[in-house]
């Protein structure tokens, strides 16, 4: 489908959904979290990324749905929302953030004095080395080594075959190794 | 963490139907006659309108003056609405189009103030308390809005708290027009500025006015 049919049967599917039809509501959730899923790790990177962001931003489209405007497309619509849910979610986590730090503690447990600071030394360094990858290696990363997803639905995910889902983990892993080496001595 | 599967069948099961809002169009028709309504009222009962105000509105070029703030505050009403929609962005050029009428207005009441006014400035039907009414009535106006938005999720806060304070102050500043004396000066600090301040309150108070606890 086209950019512009699969907006013209996501409005379809929404304005039967504000008219209470579970299965279009049930289809259109199906069609869109792979879309919101893939915006969300494209904008919050490696970290900042998890399969919760992606269920609390469909629930803030299940409680906008009645805003949406079926004289209008859908798309933006949805971005908009799932937009300023993540940027909530991500205030929301640097106060948690900023919190642990300011307290010390790190996991809202006592621990070994030093051994938050080298942990968090870690995942920076990680962070920035993941940060540094091409958006398609490093989205084929997140989503099988940090989410955990199997090799087909994250090729599902990204759109492509389950083949060339595994050659981008490789290069990926080629890319970091180096990277890890040469610049921060790991 | 639920599957995609059960994550989706939680959504979707007794789905309540959850019409959308009523068009921006239709909203600030219904938000303008009724404040204009309810406002003209309120004024009304304060004080009767200027003596012979109709008969000035023969006037063309006061006609055409107290015609702008209306056109510009229609405009305006729609873009308040319009901006709440979520994705709906109004670009610069639509959003400087809406001020020219303001603008305009004010021009000619500094015009008037220098040279021509429209009318021939007097005292007559002066109202001692225009600059707290237009202050303390543009409130009504934006209580009018803001219980219209309060289904919506407003994401551009800034924006349509602008345009949301500037539609609602200026309809107590036109009424103005033919409900106190006329004289452009007086117009300029007691019912241009006041419905200003408004505007800039508006603004400011946004986050406040359109917050909403989750989405």
């Amino acid at each position: 489908l086209s950019e512009t049919q699969q907006d013209k049967r996501w409005k379809k599917l929404m304005t039967r959904a504000q008219y209470g039809d579970e299965e279009s509501y049930g289809l259109l959730l199906g069609e869109i979290y792979p879309v919101v899923r893939r915006y969300l790790v494209s904008k919050l990177g490696a970290f900042g990324y998890n399969e919760d962001v992606t269920q609390e931003c469909l629930i803030s489209i299940h409680r906008a749905r009645h805003t949406y405007d079926p004289v209008r497309p859908f798309a933006p619509w949805m971005f908009a929302v799932v937009k300023y849910k993540s940027i909530d979610i991500l205030r929301k986590h640097q106060r948690i953030w900023k919190k642990e730090v300011a307290d010390g503690d790190f996991d809202g447990k006592t621990t070994p004095e030093g051994a938050n600071t080298i942990a968090r030394e870690d995942i920076e360094v990680v962070h920035k080395a993941l940060s540094s990858l091409p958006d398609e290696m490093r989205r084929a990363v997140v989503l099988t080594k940090i989410e955990g997803m199997s090799t087909r639905d994250a090729a599902e995910v990204e759109d492509v075959t389950e083949a060339a889902l595994r050659t981008r983990v490789s290069r990926a892993y080629k890319v970091l190794r180096k990277q890890l080496e040469a610049d921060f001595g790991y | 963490l639920v599957t995609k599967k059960a994550f989706i069948d939680e959504l979707t099961t007794d789905l309540h139907p959850a019409p959308s809002l009523l068009s921006p169009p239709l909203r600030s028709a219904l938000w303008f006659y009724l404040s204009l309504a309810v406002l003209g009222g309120v004024m009304y009962v304060i004080q009767p309108f200027r003596d012979g105000a109709l008969t000035d509105l023969l006037n063309p070029r006061f006609l055409v003056e107290t015609l702008l703030p209306l056109v510009a505050l229609t405009m305006m009403a729609f873009l308040a609405l319009l901006t709440a929609i979520p994705g709906v962005f109004v670009s610069k050029a639509w959003q400087i189009v809406a001020f020219v009428p303001l603008v305009l207005f004010i021009l000619s009441m500094v015009l008037g103030v220098f040279s021509f006014p429209s009318l021939e400035p007097s005292m007559v039907g002066k109202r001692p308390s225009c600059f707290l009414e237009v202050l303390g009535l543009s409130w009504i106006a934006v209580l009018f809005i803001v219980v219209l938005l309060r289904r919506a999720f407003v994401f551009q806060k800034v924006q349509t708290g602008l345009f949301v304070g500037l539609a609602s102050a200026a309809i107590p500043m036109t009424l103005m027009q033919v409900a106190c004396m006329y004289q452009p000066q007086h117009a300029l600090t007691h019912h241009v500025a006041p419905a200003l301040v408004v505007g800039v309150l508006t603004t400011v108070l946004a986050p406040l006015l359109f917050w909403k606890k989750d989405i």
